[in-house]
């Protein structure tokens, strides 16, 4: 019995795992779920390099970089780039089987300073997650 | 000019108390030369009143110049006057007091004794000071404080008696001081003959008001000096008449008592006059209009909701009335209170009518911009909100910042249910990227805007940002 409890407690901090980078909010009807999602400076065959929640403006792109798990069937994902809740942009974005890696970019200027945020939807609106970071000087 | 029903209670006080003072200056001042120069003054005021009415610029000014001059020049030469005035230790007979003036000397024991001292041939100085204090202007003096009868001005006028040199100073029924000494005039018109009794006589009337009475050793004559003047009175009555005239006793008792009321009732009336008149001509620019900026209150709020917007913060009024009562006037002194009782959630227009503005008495309101302020009231409700950190600054270049978290990282706030709406986070104060260095936990204020949001109580207002940073070229974990 003891060994059991240990198994589903094991289970759930490996679940949980992928929600500890940012707000896991909703799982997907489909069965489609949200194994990674980073803001990045770079990303160089579908791999995040240098994750980072305060980026200098200096930078000039960014990204917004998600991976899901159990594409089974071809979806649409977005991505909602919102600048002190104001929304930005969106990106709308294919995910297959044999792609399920979906990566929005945007350009950033002086203005853009401040916290922002980006949302990452599916089709129904629901909010797979939300991940916050700073544009700073 | 405003009609005399629009007085205010204010004014009709501020008329009173003046003309009161008026003429407590002339109760307090009769018979002196403070009065005369008063006068003086009040007429080069009213001078400059017309002047101003006419357009005379230079005139008032130069006028007006001259009575502020005028101010000092007074405290300057009535300084003796005045400080008698202050000095006395009857507060009430000061400020209401009215004094029939020391009717009780005894005359005609003075008039008796000092023709008894000419045909006797003994000298004496006798003083009967007028309003004027003269402690200042004589010396050397011996306090005496009797009553004075015939004897008693007999002994001290004795050749042999040691305070016969010098005056006395009568001051009612009682002689106060003897062998008072007194400044000598040097007048070059007084006769030869005069000695020093004479000339310390006139040297005193000279400048005060007193009456001093002189009986010369040497000639037998009585005489009377009085405005720096000296004159041989050769008959006892008419230096009874003299003493009466300057001590005010002119007639009977009751007559003169009468007489005083009379002339009283008339100053006091005089005085009114004068100073409605002068209160009209400050009063005279009633068409003044001064223009305030006046913040607007909204009052009686429904408690379940909250005012997120107005179309303006505050209301220009502009008010009418009298100069002096406008510049009397403060911001502070006006009010414009709109009533938001019985208000529903959106957006209401309301007008701002003469009964939201409250203003001082004696000022009218002439205008209002705006007239119509529109208020946006909101429900109150409550949301749960997540907080975000609002970097600025600089982050080390060789830094990646990997992790972010907040404690709480939510926080229940209230507000306006249509502001809410349009607010999906809560941010943090500034924090400065510079202070990452390495994994830390800082601490961040939560800053809530718009300012019409409010935590709910219980809530920190402070979050603890847990930060990690990894270096550029670190291995990502």
């Amino acid at each position: 019995m003891l060994h059991i409890l240990n198994i589903l407690f094991l289970a759930g901090i490996f679940l949980s795992v992928p929600c500890l980078s940012f707000e896991c909010l909703a799982e997907d009807k489909t069965g489609i779920t949200l194994a990674k999602a980073q803001i990045c400076e770079e990303v160089k065959q579908s791999e995040c390099l240098f994750p980072n929640k305060i980026i200098s403006s200096s930078k000039g792109k960014i990204y917004c970089y998600s991976v899901f798990d159990s594409v089974n069937n071809p979806s649409i994902v977005y991505h909602r780039w919102y600048h002190r809740d104001e929304l930005v942009v969106t990106h709308t974005l294919k995910i297959k089987p044999s792609y399920y890696v979906a990566t929005s970019s945007m350009q950033i200027r002086e203005k853009d300073k401040g916290p922002w945020r980006v949302e990452i939807v599916n089709e129904d609106g629901t909010i797979y997650a939300v991940l916050r970071f700073s544009i700073v000087d | 000019m405003p009609p005399l029903i629009s007085l205010r209670w204010q004014d009709v006080v501020d008329i009173l108390f003046v003309s009161y003072l008026l003429f407590r200056f002339y109760v307090i001042f009769k018979g002196t030369h403070v009065l005369r120069v008063l006068v003086a003054i009040a007429f080069l005021f009213f001078l400059q009143r017309i002047a101003i009415l006419l357009g005379l610029v230079i005139t008032s000014w130069t006028i007006q110049g001259i009575t502020a001059a005028s101010a000092l020049i007074i405290i300057v030469l009535f300084t003796r006057e005045i400080r008698s005035v202050f000095q006395t230790k009857n507060l009430g007979l000061l400020l209401w007091g009215i004094t029939f003036r020391q009717k009780e000397t005894p005359y005609d024991i003075i008039a008796d004794v000092v023709y008894e001292f000419a045909k006797e041939r003994t000298g004496a100085l006798i003083i009967i000071p007028g309003k004027e204090d003269i402690r200042g202007v004589v010396q050397r003096s011996i306090r005496w404080d009797g009553r004075l009868s015939r004897e008693m001005l007999q002994t001290i006028f004795d050749k042999n008696s040691p305070v016969h040199d010098g005056a006395i100073i009568v001051q009612g029924d009682r002689i106060t001081e003897v062998s008072v000494i007194l400044p000598l005039s040097t007048n070059p018109s007084l006769p030869s003959y005069f000695g020093t009794r004479h000339r310390a006589a006139v040297g005193l009337t000279e400048v005060t008001d007193a009456l001093v009475i002189v009986v010369s050793e040497e000639r037998g004559v009585v005489s009377v000096s009085k405005g720096g003047e000296i004159t041989p009175v050769s008959q006892k009555e008419l230096l009874i008449q003299i003493m009466r005239r300057h001590l005010g006793i002119l007639a009977p008792e009751k007559e003169a008592t009468k007489r005083l009321r009379i002339e009283l009732g008339l100053v006091a009336l005089v005085s009114v006059l004068l100073i409605t008149v002068a209160w009209m001509s400050f009063t005279k620019g009633y068409d003044t209009i001064i223009s305030y900026s006046v913040p607007i209150e909204y009052t009686n709020r429904p408690p379940h909701l909250e005012i997120i917007e107005t179309s303006v913060s505050s209301a220009k009024i502009e008010i009418v009335g009298p100069a002096p009562v406008l510049k009397a006037i403060k911001p502070e002194h006006i009010s414009v209170r709109l009533d938001l009782s019985g208000s529903v959630a959106g957006k209401s227009v309301y007008t701002l009518t003469k009964e939201s503005i409250q203003l001082p008495p004696g000022a009218t309101l002439s205008k209002v911009v705006p007239q119509f302020v529109e208020v946006y009231l909101d429900e109150i409700v409550e949301k749960i909100l997540p907080v975000q950190v609002d970097w600025v600054g600089t982050l080390d270049k060789e830094l990646l910042v990997t992790h972010v978290e907040l404690d709480p990282s939510r926080v229940r706030v209230f507000g306006g249910k249509r502001t809410l709406e349009g607010i999906e986070t809560i941010y943090t104060e500034k924090l400065p990227a510079d202070t990452v260095t390495s994994d830390a936990t800082l601490t961040a204020r939560i800053a809530l805007y718009p300012p019409s949001l409010r935590l709910v109580p219980g809530q920190k207002d402070k979050v603890a940002v847990l930060v990690k940073v990894q270096r550029r070229g670190e291995k990502t974990s």
